[in-house]
C-alpha cells in the first residue's frame, strides 16, 4: 500500500519532456506516452529533484493553499497511476524495488 | 577502392564501393529519386558513410535467427541483432554502425536490387537516410514542406501526416496559388544552426495523383512528363513549370496536421504545445525507440520545433480545387 513514508522515485527508463505548461513521459519500457498537467507536473519535477512524498505533499499545501489531507490525497493517487505504469520505482519495506 | 562524395539536405554522403558496379548505380539512382548532388568533398562532423565493401559470406535469410525484425516495410524491414541496427531488401543488407564516430552503414546493395520498383528502391535509401540522420541529431518527419512570402520574410509551412491525408493535395493547390516548395512527404530536420529547427528537402518531385491532376487539366503536359510511381501516381518534376520556386530549406513557422473532409471549406483549429508535440511523437510509431540512445535527442529536436511554431489541425475541403485561392489566402494569414 502506498503511503507519504514509501520512497519513490522516477523510473530511469523514462524521458521527460517540458513543455509550457505541461510534461510528457515517454516509457522506453512500454514505448507509451502520459501527459501530466501543471499540478502532476510539479509533482514530477519534485520526484526527479529526490524529494521525499512527505516533502512533496508539504510543498503542495504551501504552493496551493490546500489541506494537508487534500495535498496528500492528489499525491498519493497520481504517484499510485505513476506507478501502475512502470513510471516510477517504489521502494516497499521489503527494500525491493518493484513497478507499481 | 571507389570514393565518391554527394550531398543531402545539410549532410555529406560518402559512398565507398569495390568496384564501380555498385558505385554508378547508386549515383544513378540517388539524384533521380533525392534532393542529393554530386559534391568534390564535404563536412566530416555531418557525413553519412555508406561502406559497400563488405562481404556476407551467408545469405541474408539465414540472418532471421540473429536479427528481430522492429519496423517491417512492402519489399523488407529494419532490425536489430548483435547490437546493431539492420535494413535489408531481398538480398541487400546494410547494417548500421553506432559506434562510429560519423553514421556509417556498411553492407551490400545485391545486384538485383536494380530490379526493384523505383519506389521500393526510394523507400530503401529513404530508410537509410533515416537510420543514419538520427546518429547525426537529425529526424526524417513524414511531412511536406513550403514557403510563403506573405509575411515579407520567407517562411516556412510543413504540412505533417501519412499517406493519403491530403498534403501533397494542399501542397500542389498552394505551388499553384504562387507558394515556394522545399520537398514532398519527407523532410529532415535539423537544429544545427543557432537554436532554429530547420526543415530540408529529401524526395525529389511531388507525387501527383491522377485524382488531382484531373483538376488541373493545365497540367496535363506536366503529368505526361512524370515518372510513373504506379498506375494512380507520376512524380511531377515542378522546377520547369515553376523556376526559382524550389528551395533547399526552410525555417518552419507554421505546423498543419491536415485531414480530408468532405465539407466545402477549409478549417483551421489551433492545437497547443502539448497537442502538437503529442502529434508529432505519434507519427514516430515504434521507431522513436528503435535505437533508444538517440530518442532523447530527437525530442529535444520536437520540443524546439514545437516552440518555434505554432500549429493547427486543417480540415482539407472542396475548396483547395473550387477555390484555391481562398485555400491560399487563409494560410497566408496565418504568418502575418
Amino acid at each position: 500500500m502506498l503511503l507519504p513514508e514509501t520512497q519513490v522515485t522516477p523510473n530511469p527508463q523514462v524521458l521527460t519532456t517540458v513543455l509550457r505548461h505541461e510534461v510528457v513521459l515517454l516509457s522506453m519500457v512500454t514505448s507509451n506516452y502520459y501527459t501530466l498537467n501543471e499540478t502532476g507536473a510539479r509533482i514530477w519535477r519534485y520526484l526527479q529533484a529526490g524529494l521525499s512524498l512527505i516533502e512533496i505533499i508539504r510543498q503542495l499545501e504551501e504552493h496551493y493553499e490546500i489541506s494537508s489531507a487534500q495535498a496528500q490525497q492528489s499525491v498519493l493517487k497520481l504517484v499510485h497511476t505513476l506507478a501502475a505504469e512502470q513510471l516510477v520505482l517504489v521502494k516497499m519495506d521489503t527494500e525491493e524495488e518493484v513497478y507499481g | 577502392m571507389v570514393f565518391s562524395y554527394h550531398t543531402l539536405g545539410p549532410f555529406t554522403l560518402q559512398l565507398i564501393s569495390t568496384d564501380n558496379h555498385p558505385q554508378i548505380e547508386v549515383a544513378r539512382c540517388w539524384p533521380q529519386l533525392f534532393q542529393i548532388r554530386p559534391t568534390l568533398y564535404g563536412d566530416a562532423d555531418r557525413t553519412f558513410l555508406l561502406d559497400l565493401t563488405a562481404e556476407f559470406e551467408i545469405p541474408v535469410s539465414s540472418l532471421d535467427h540473429l536479427v528481430e525484425e522492429k519496423v517491417p516495410f512492402a519489399n523488407g524491414a529494419i532490425g536489430q541483432g548483435n547490437g546493431c541496427t539492420w535494413l535489408r531488401a531481398g538480398e541487400s543488407l546494410l547494417v548500421i554502425q553506432p559506434a562510429q564516430a560519423r553514421a556509417r552503414a556498411v553492407g551490400r546493395i545485391a545486384p538485383d536490387f536494380w530490379d526493384l520498383p523505383l519506389v521500393a528502391q526510394r523507400d530503401f535509401f529513404q530508410r537509410l537516410f533515416f537510420l543514419l540522420a538520427r546518429h547525426l541529431g537529425s529526424y526524417m518527419l513524414h511531412a511536406n514542406a513550403l514557403y510563403t512570402l506573405a509575411g515579407g520574410a520567407e517562411a516556412g509551412l510543413l504540412l505533417v501526416g501519412d499517406c493519403g491525408v491530403g498534403k501533397t493535395t494542399l501542397s500542389l493547390s498552394l505551388i499553384r496559388a504562387g507558394w515556394g516548395y522545399v520537398g514532398d512527404d519527407s523532410v529532415l530536420l535539423d537544429g544545427s544552426s543557432a537554436g532554429t529547427v530547420s526543415a530540408y528537402g529529401v524526395r525529389r518531385g511531388f507525387a501527383c495523383t491522377q485524382e488531382s491532376a484531373a483538376q488541373w487539366p493545365d497540367w496535363e503536359d506536366l503529368m505526361a512528363a512524370g515518372i510513373p510511381l504506379n498506375p494512380h501516381k507520376r512524380l511531377l518534376d515542378l522546377d520547369k513549370r515553376y523556376p526559382g520556386r524550389a528551395a533547399a530549406r526552410c525555417r518552419p513557422r507554421v505546423l498543419l496536421f491536415p485531414t480530408v473532409t468532405g465539407q466545402a471549406h477549409t478549417t483551421l483549429c489551433a492545437l497547443d504545445e502539448t497537442q502538437t508535440f503529442l502529434r508529432l511523437l505519434e507519427r514516430t510509431g515504434a521507431g522513436i525507440l528503435l535505437e533508444p540512445e538517440t530518442t532523447p535527442a530527437l525530442l529535444a529536436l520536437f520540443t524546439r520545433l514545437v516552440e518555434q511554431t505554432h500549429a493547427y489541425h486543417l480540415s482539407l475541403g472542396r475548396d483547395v480545387y473550387t477555390e484555391p485561392t481562398r485555400v491560399a489566402d487563409l494560410l497566408e494569414s496565418l504568418f502575418a
